[in-house]
C-alpha cells in the first residue's frame, strides 16, 4: 500500500503522540502513578512507529518516481540507479531532517526497551526530554521542511541526484554520522534526568558513559567516511579542509572526547561531578549547533549564498536548550558538589584535568574559527574568512601536546606517583623517543612538529606496548598462563583499560598519517599521448584516452602507466564524469596506495580532437594509515563497549536496591 | 607542603595551559584570516589593500578567459553587480564547473598593477545535500570541503 499519500498525516500524528509522551511522562512521575508513565512511554514508541510509517512512503515516492512530489523531483530521476534512489532519503534537507527524527525515536526506543525496568526512576524524564528533542524535529517536518510538499505541476523527469553524492563512502558518510549526532542525545537526556529527578547516583553514569560512547564512536568514524570521500571524490588532494561543516562534527566529538576521560574520575573518585555534566550538556548543544551551522547557511552568508528558514528555529532551540540545561545545573549546584579535591600535582587526576582543559581547548579554537567571520562581520561590519592556516596553526601545537598526554596520562597512577616509579615506567619509551629522533634527524628531516609527532607515536606506542607486556608478565607469574594467551586474558579480563589503549593506539596511527602530509608534493602536467611527468621518483606516462557513455553520464578515461624508478609499476585509469541530467562534471581520481604513501592522479581537461589533456598529481605519504587506525579505533571501541564481568557487578547492586524499593512504593 | 600550596599549584599549572591556547587563537588568527571585498572596494581601495589576503566573487566575463597553451596559467575578467570588473591571474587547473557567465570567487592578492593573482578560484554550485539551484554552496579546485 502506498503510504505516501498519507505522509503528512504520520508526521502530525507523530507530533502529537510526542507531545503527549512529555506530558505522561512529567506528569507521571510527579503523581508517582507508573501507569500514567507507561502511556507515556508507549505514546513515544507511537512516534517511532509513525515517523517510520513516514519514512517508508517517502521511499515509495522515491521509488516509484513520483514527481508530483517536490522532494522526489528535486533530489532523484529517472535514470538514477536504485541504490541512489533509496539513499536520495536523506540527500535534501527535508528527508535529512525527517531520518534524524527517525533515528532520534528510534534511540528512544531503545532506551525504552533496555532501561524501563533498570532505571525506573530516571526513565520518566529520559523520555520527556527524548521526546522533547524529537518533537522539535517533527515540527521542522510539519511547519517548515516539509517532505511531502507536492509540485502544482509534476515535472517530466526530476533534477536527479547530486553527482558528488554519488560515491559509497557518502552514502553511508550521513546515517552513521547521524548516528553520532542523534546518539548525544541519549547522554544529554539520562544527566538531564538524574538532575530532574535528583538521582545522581553513580549508576546513572554507567548508562551515560556506555550511551556517550556509542555516538562517539559514530560521530568518529562518520568523520573518517567523510574524509575518504572528500579524498577520492573531491580531487583536491586531501581528505580534511577545516570546514564548517566539518568543524561542526568535530567539536561535539572533542568535547564528547574529554567527556569519555574525565567520567572516569568521577567514577573511581566521585569528583569533577558538575564538570562533567557541564561536558554532556555542552556535547549535546555542539551537536545541535553543528546542525544549525551546516544547515542553516549563516556561515556560508559570509560568502553571500543563500540562506534558510530553519537557521532561527535551531538558533532558538540551542538558546533555549542550553538555558534551560545550565540553570538546571545551577539550581542543583548545592546537592551535585563533591568535598574531594585532587591532592597532588603529578597524579591521574590532574593529567586528567590537563587532557580536559587541552581538549576543550581545541574544541574552543575551532568553535571560535568557526564562528568568528560571524562576529567579524556583525561587529565590525568587515566580511572574513577563516580558512586551513589558522586552524592548523592553532590545532597542531595542542594536538601534538594531546599526543605527549595520551602517553603519559594513563600511566601516571591514580593519586601521588613517586618520581622512582615514573622513571622505571618511561625509561624504555623515553629511549625509544630519543632513538627515533636521532634516526629521523640522521635521515635529514627537519621539519619541527614532523619530528615531534613521529618521536611522540613512538613514545606512545611503547607506553601502551609496555603496558600489555608489564600486565601480561604479572599474570604469568600469577596464573602461570603462556604468555601470549596473558595478553588475551589481559585484554579480557579488563576491557576498558586495555580496549581503551587499542582506541589510543587507532589515534597514534591516525596521528602519524596527518603528520605525512607535512611531506606532500604535487606536479602537473600538460601532455599529448606518449608524454610524461615526473613527481619524485614516480613517473607518469600518457599512453591512450577514451571517451565511454552510459544513461546517467559520460566517462573521459585515461589511461597512464606508473613507472618508479624507471620500473613500471601499474596502470592507472583516472576518469572525469560528466552527469547528464545536471550538467555537471566530476573528478574520479585514480590511486596507487601502500603503506608508504599514496599517489593520487587527477585528470584535469582533455582536448576531445588532439587528446592533449592536463593532469594533476599528489604525492601524499602514510594516508593509509589513518584508514587503518580508524579500523584499529573502531576494534578498540568495540572491546571497551563489551560487558566487563567487574562492571556488571558494580553496577547490579544499584539496580536491586532501586527494584526493591520500586516495589514498596508500588505496594 | 600544604594542600593550599599544592592547589595553589595545579592552578597554576591551568591557567597557564590556559593562557598558552589563548595566545595560539589570537596570534593564528592575526594574518591568516581573508578578507571578503567586493570588486569595485578592491578598485577604489587600490593599494591600501594590495598585502591583504583577499577573497572576492563576480561573475566570469562572458569571452574573457584565455588559457596558455603550453602551461596551466589562464586570466579571466570578474565583474561584480556594479559592473566594475578586474583582471584574475591563474596558475593551476580550474574547477570543474567553471564557466563564463557563471558566477565564481576568487582567493588571493591584489596587484598594484590592477590585476589580481589568484591562489585558489572557487565556484558555486549544489552543494553536497542541496542539488535545487536555489541552494548554493562553494566548491573549490583545492581546498573547500
Amino acid at each position: 500500500m502506498a503510504m505516501t499519500q498519507f505522509g503528512n498525516m504520520f508526521l502530525l500524528l507523530a507530533l502529537s503522540c510526542a507531545f503527549y509522551a512529555i506530558i505522561a511522562s512529567v506528569f507521571g512521575f510527579r503523581r508517582e502513578s507508573q501507569a500514567i508513565v507507561i502511556s507515556g512511554q508507549r505514546a513515544s514508541m507511537a512516534v517511532t512507529i509513525f515517523l517510520s510509517l513516514a519514512i517508508v512512503g517517502l521511499w515509495q515516492a522515491l521509488m516509484a518516481h513520483d514527481f508530483r512530489y517536490e522532494y522526489v523531483a528535486s533530489y532523484s530521476n529517472r535514470a538514477l540507479p536504485t541504490f541512489y534512489t533509496f539513499t536520495a532519503l536523506w540527500a535534501g534537507q527535508k528527508g535529512s531532517l525527517l531520518f534524524w527524527g527517525w533515528m532520534l525515536s528510534m534511540f528512544n526506543l531503545v532506551t525504552i526497551l533496555v532501561y524501563r525496568n533498570k532505571q525506573i526512576r530516571l526513565m520518566p524524564f529520559v523520555t520527556a526530554v527524548m521526546m522533547a528533542v524529537n518533537l522539535f524535529f517533527i515540527t521542522l517536518n510539519v511547519f517548515i521542511a516539509k517532505p511531502f510538499e507536492m509540485l502544482a505541476v509534476a515535472p517530466p523527469d526530476g533534477h536527479g541526484l547530486n553527482p558528488l553524492l554519488q560515491h559509497w563512502a557518502m552514502i553511508i558518510h550521513p546515517p552513521i554520522l547521524y548516528l553520532g549526532y542523534v546518539g548525544f542525545t541519549v547522554p544529554f537526556a539520562f544527566a538531564i534526568a538524574a538532575l530532574l529527578s535528583g538521582e545522581l547516583g553513580n549508576d546513572w553514569l554507567h548508562t551515560v558513559r556506555r550511551w556517550t560512547l556509542v555516538p562517539w564512536f559514530f560521530l568518529g568514524i562518520g568523520m573518517l567516511l567523510g574524509g575518504k570521500w572528500a579524498y577520492m571524490e573531491l580531487g583536491w588532494g586531501g581528505y580534511w579542509a577545516w570546514d564548517p561543516v566539518e568543524n561542526s562534527a568535530l567539536m561535539p566529538w572533542l568535547c564528547g572526547t574529554a567527556f569519555l576521560h574525565s567520567v572516569m574520575i568521577q567514577e573511581k573518585k566521585n569528583m569533577l561531578r558538575v564538570w562533567n555534566m557541564v561536558l554532556v550538556i555542552s556535547t549535546f548543544l555542539l551537536c545541535i549547533f553543528g546542525t544549525f551551522i551546516t544547515r542553516s547557511g549563516v556561515i556560508s552568508s559570509v560568502h553571500s549564498f543563500t540562506q534558510s528558514g530553519i537557521g532561527p528555529m535551531f538558533l532558538s532551540f540551542v538558546g533555549l536548550t542550553a538555558a534551560f540545561s545550565f540553570a538546571l545545573v545551577g539550581y542543583k549546584l548545592p546537592v551535585l558538589k563533591t568535598p574531594a579535591r585532587i591532592e597532588a600535582v603529578v597524579s591521574r587526576e590532574s593529567t586528567f584535568l590537563l587532557n580536559n582543559v587541552v581538549f576543550l581547548g581545541a574544541c574552543f579554537a575551532v568553535f571560535w574559527g568557526t564562528i568568528f567571520p560571524i562576529i567579524s562581520e556583525a561587529v565590525r561590519g568587515v566580511k572574513i574568512t577563516v580558512g586551513p592556516p589558522f586552524f592548523n596553526a592553532v590545532n597542531v601545537p595542542i594536538a601534538l601536546f594531546l599526543l605527549f598526554l595520551t602517553g603519559v596520562g594513563p600511566l601516571v597512577a591514580w593519586r601521588k606517583s613517586s618520581l622512582a616509579t615514573l622513571k622505571n615506567i618511561f625509561a624504555v619509551p623515553m629511549l625509544g623517543l630519543i632513538i627515533a629522533l636521532i634516526i629521523l634527524l640522521a635521515l635529514g628531516m627537519r621539519h619541527v612538529y614532523a619530528l615531534i609527532s613521529f618521536a611522540l607515536g613512538i613514545f606512545v606506542t611503547l607506553t601502551i606496548v609496555s603496558e600489555f607486556h608489564r600486565g601480561a608478565l604479572a599474570r604469568t607469574h600469577a596464573h602461570g598462563e603462556a604468555y601470549p594467551l596473558a595478553w588475551w586474558h589481559l585484554l579480557l579480563k579488563n576491557k576498558r583499560r586495555y580496549g581503551g589503549y587499542i582506541v589510543h593506539l587507532g589515534m597514534v596511527m591516525i596521528f602519524m598519517g596527518i603528520t605525512g602530509s607535512a611531506f606532500n608534493k604535487e606536479a602537473e602536467g600538460r601532455l599529448n599521448k606518449g608524454e610524461s611527468f615526473k613527481l619524485r621518483n614516480y613517473e607518469m606516462v600518457y599512453e591512450d584516452y577514451r571517451h565511454l557513455e552510459d544513461a546517467n553520464k559520460q566517462v573521459e578515461e585515461a589511461t597512464m602507466v606508473v613507472k618508479r624508478d624507471g620500473k613500471v609499476l601499474e596502470t592507472i585509469y583516472p576518469q572525469k564524469h560528466f552527469y547528464k541530467v545536471q550538467r555537471q562534471p566530476t573528478t574520479e581520481v585514480a590511486l596507487f596506495s601502500n603503506w608508504r604513501e599514496d599517489l593520487y592522479v587527477v585528470l584535469g581537461e582533455v582536448n576531445q580532437a588532439t587528446g592533449e589533456a592536463i593532469f594533476k598529481a599528489y604525492l601524499n605519504p602514510l594516508v593509509r594509515w589513518i584508514w587503518i587506525g580508524g579500523m584499529i579505533l573502531t576494534l578498540g571501541t568495540w572491546i571497551t563497549l563489551l560487558p566487563d564481568p567487574r562492571e556488571r557487578e558494580t553496577a547490579r547492586a544499584p539496580r536491586r536496591a532501586v527494584r526493591d524499593r520500586e516495589k514498596v512504593q508500588r505496594v | 607542603m600544604s594542600n593550599s600550596a599544592k592547589r595553589a599549584k595545579i592552578f597554576v599549572v591551568f591557567i597557564a595551559l590556559i593562557a598558552a591556547i589563548g595566545y595560539l587563537i589570537i596570534s593564528g588568527l592575526e594574518g591568516t584570516f581573508v578578507y571578503s571585498r567586493t570588486i569595485s572596494e578592491v578598485r577604489r581601495l587600490g593599494k591600501e589593500v594590495a598585502d591583504q589576503g583577499l577573497r572576492i566573487e563576480g561573475t566570469v566575463v562572458q569571452g574573457s578567459l584565455q588559457k596558455s597553451e603550453t602551461t596551466l596559467h589562464c586570466t579571466f575578467a570578474l565583474a561584480d553587480s556594479l559592473g566594475e570588473f578586474i583582471e584574475i591571474r591563474y596558475d593551476g587547473i580550474l574547477p570543474d564547473t567553471f564557466k563564463e557567465g557563471m558566477p565564481a570567487v576568487a582567493e588571493g592578492k591584489y596587484h598594484a598593477d590592477d590585476y589580481f593573482v589568484a591562489t585558489n578560484v572557487l565556484t558555486k554550485c549544489p552543494s553536497k545535500y542541496e542539488a535545487a539551484p536555489e541552494q548554493t554552496e562553494a566548491t573549490s579546485s583545492s581546498a573547500t570541503y
